[in-house]
């Protein structure tokens, strides 16, 4: 991907937001700090990779209310909590509503960095699947009515001679629709294609 | 009189007799008539003939009205209609019903109603006439006199008999002269038993007999009414505790004749006080647990926030010094925030430091044998409970101190449960608290466990807040007691050895110029 992930920090305590700030920084890598959930909102930045490290109790929005908004926005970036102790109920809650993860204020130094990029590499790894499954969406609209027709039979597993006959169509005009279909979802085997068809549920 | 009538040894002068015949007659219509009693005499027929004043009044008839009438006009059936057969009988046959016996009856009034008399009949004779005289005596009010004596003995009988309340009516000697049912029913005594015994002698313990018996010897009005409580020995033995009330009944002398004396079994009443006090106690011990508990919290919330972001400060700056970017000002940013946030938790400390002083209580002078004796009747269930032998070394010399007695009580309950909790697990459990003066200026109490003991590292380590040898301690306690001993001017220290349990030990300075 192009765009470079960004970690977002959601702190109201000036302290620990600048404090957190800097380390990140510090740790390679790109940090952006809001004071609150709504300043988080009112910058549009939710849809960029990355993920959110969110301190749970906050005044004005919550952490658990920003959780929420961001679902019904299906906004899906990976939030990590930040709690104080004690919290246990609220953690429940996050954890229920998706939460990727949780780190108990103070910190360790390993654990968040490893918490963060575990969830940066998840956020990716979701968005580069969509990216996939756009492109072979794209790719099997290329498709005439009949070629996914046949395609669907193969990627079901039946030889070209039973397909012929389920369509009534000679053995040979089946072999030209594979090598249409193989050449236009890109496929290079037919293992490859079923793995392709699977990704984008067809 | 009679000799006066018709004796003498001189011929009689008739007009003389004449004479002396009025005057006696006078004399004796003066008497009948101004008898408080009624006369009334009757022929063998039962024909009224004297009817005197008393009579009248009685029965509400003039003598004219009733004279020549038959008597038994004047009384009530049947005893009307039987008279004249009554009569009719004994001028036949002598045979005596009521003549010469003084006897109840019952007559009748003009207006009808009748009433109870007490009537004696005689009988004499003028000439060969028969006669009968009947004094009578109208006894309404003195029926009415007894029948209410004898309500009022039931309506207090009857209270006395159902009174829960505990009721016993002594001699001026103290002696039992009643005792009712209630009395019977808790000490197990029937009132036969006791009755004329001397009450200390039977239901007193031992050690009160002496002093009771002392105020028995001299006892006066003036000693009246009082209250006290006392414990009551019961046939079975059980002790009951008792509130008494005593009046005294005294005669016109003014000399005590009786005591009586209204108790109430307050046995059960008093355990419960006792109960829901040491429950009180309790909870009010918890409370400032729980207290202890929300303020750590509290603190720990507010602690945290500088300590996350002093941490990622300073790993900020390792990264930046391991990088080399050290000299950016990123670096310098991130010291001076430490140092700024660093003082800012000083800060939060500071303000805790002076709202915990505040909730300082009042210091008073106390007699520390005094307050020991509190802690250890406070925790007795509990250190019965644990089979804890606890062993008391008092020191009566020692001079008061000047404390807040809630904050040591606190201490020393502390280190009574620390050294309690500490022999759980041990065959020989025993506690020993002792007191006494070191020098001139300092109180010190020790309170000594035979539990497992403490190394030489754990003396002091246990001192420190958070620190815990308990599962589900919070490792306050023995913190918040030093700082507490430290706030009066005393020290708190451990002394122990491996095997052979831990001592605690804690001063205090003495008032000076009071020591007893």
């Amino acid at each position: 991907m192009s765009v470079e992930p960004i970690v977002f920090l959601v702190d109201d305590d000036p302290a620990v937001r600048d404090a957190l700030g800097l380390f990140l920084e510090t740790s390679g890598l790109s940090v952006k700090c809001y004071a609150s959930a709504q300043a988080f909102l009112d910058d549009n930045q939710a849809s960029r990779p990355g993920c959110l490290v969110l301190d749970i109790r906050m005044p004005g929005m919550s952490g658990l209310e920003l959780q929420d908004t961001l679902r019904t926005k299906q906004l899906e970036i990976p939030i990590i909590f930040l709690s104080g102790h004690g919290d246990v109920p609220q953690s429940a809650r996050a954890f229920k509503g998706g939460a990727v993860d949780f780190i108990e204020k103070p910190f360790d130094e390993t654990q968040l960095l490893d918490r963060i990029r575990n969830a940066i590499q998840l956020d990716l790894d979701k968005r580069a699947k969509h990216a996939q499954m756009h492109d072979v969406n794209v790719r099997f609209a290329r498709l005439t009515p009949r070629e996914k027709e046949v395609m669907r039979h193969v990627v079901a597993g039946l030889s070209n001679k039973e397909i012929a006959r389920l369509l009534a169509i000679s053995h040979r005009t089946v072999d030209v629709h594979r090598a249409r279909i193989m050449e236009k979802m890109e496929a290079k085997s037919l293992p490859d294609l079923v793995l392709i068809a699977v990704d984008c549920n067809r | 009189m009679p000799e006066n009538l018709n004796n003498g040894p001189e011929k009689p002068d008739p007009s003389q007799i004449e004479h002396q015949l009025r005057q006696s007659e006078a004399r004796t219509e003066a008497i009948v008539n101004t008898a408080v009693d009624g006369i009334i005499t009757i022929d063998s027929t039962g024909r009224i003939e004297l009817f005197n004043r008393a009579a009248e009044s009685i029965f509400g008839y003039s003598a004219e009205a009733v004279q020549g009438e038959n008597i038994c006009m004047l009384m009530p059936t049947p005893d009307a209609e039987a008279h004249d057969n009554h009569l009719a009988r004994y001028m036949q046959t002598g045979e005596r019903r009521i003549i010469g016996i003084g006897r109840e009856v019952l007559g009748q009034r003009k207006d009808g109603s009748v009433f109870p008399l007490e009537l004696s009949i005689s009988e004499f004779q003028v000439g060969e006439q028969r006669f009968f005289a009947g004094v009578l005596r109208e006894i309404t009010e003195r029926r009415r006199m007894e029948a209410a004596l004898r309500d009022e003995r039931n309506f207090v009988s009857a209270i006395l008999a159902t009174s829960s309340a505990l009721l016993m009516v002594l001699d001026r000697q103290g002696r039992i002269v009643r005792f009712n049912s209630a009395c019977e029913n808790i000490t197990g005594y029937r009132f036969a038993e006791v009755e004329g015994q001397y009450f200390w002698n039977i239901f007193l313990p031992t050690e009160e007999i002496e002093p009771v018996k002392a105020v028995y010897s001299e006892v006066n009005v003036d000693y009246f009414p009082n209250q006290f409580e006392s414990h009551w020995l019961t046939k079975s033995g059980s002790r009951r505790l008792i509130a008494w009330h005593n009046t005294a009944l005294s005669n016109d002398a003014g000399g005590v004749v009786n005591i009586i004396s209204t108790g109430i079994d307050i046995t059960a009443r008093r355990r419960a006080e006792e109960q829901s006090k040491q429950h009180q106690a309790e909870l009010a011990h918890m409370d400032r647990l729980s207290l202890m508990g929300e303020m750590a919290a509290g603190l720990a919330h507010e602690i945290n926030q500088p300590l996350t972001a002093l941490y990622a400060y300073a790993k900020a700056c390792l990264r930046m010094l391991h990088d080399g970017t050290e000299k950016s000002e990123k670096f310098a940013h991130a010291l001076e925030q430490i140092a700024k946030t660093a003082a800012q938790a000083g800060l939060i400390i500071r303000q805790l430091r002076k709202f915990v002083r505040k909730q300082e209580g009042s210091k008073i002078k106390v007699d520390l044998n005094e307050l020991i004796d509190e802690v250890i009747q406070f925790s007795e269930a509990q250190t019965r409970g644990r089979n804890v032998a606890l062993q008391v070394e008092i020191d009566h010399r020692l001079p008061r101190v000047t404390i807040d007695k809630v904050q040591i009580e606190q201490v020393m309950l502390n280190l009574m449960h620390n050294g309690i909790d500490a022999m759980a697990n041990q065959e020989k459990r025993v506690l020993t608290i002792s007191v006494g003066l070191t020098g001139t200026s300092e109180v010190q109490i020790t309170v000594r466990d035979t539990g497992p003991g403490l190394d030489a590292d754990q003396t002091e380590r246990i001192f420190d807040a958070f620190y815990t040898t308990k599962p589900e301690g919070m490792g306050m306690g023995l913190a918040i007691s030093r700082s507490i001993i430290e706030a009066h001017g005393g020290r708190l220290w451990a002394t122990a050895e491996l095997d052979q349990g831990a001592t605690f030990h804690f001063t205090l300075p003495a008032d000076s110029g009071n020591s007893p």
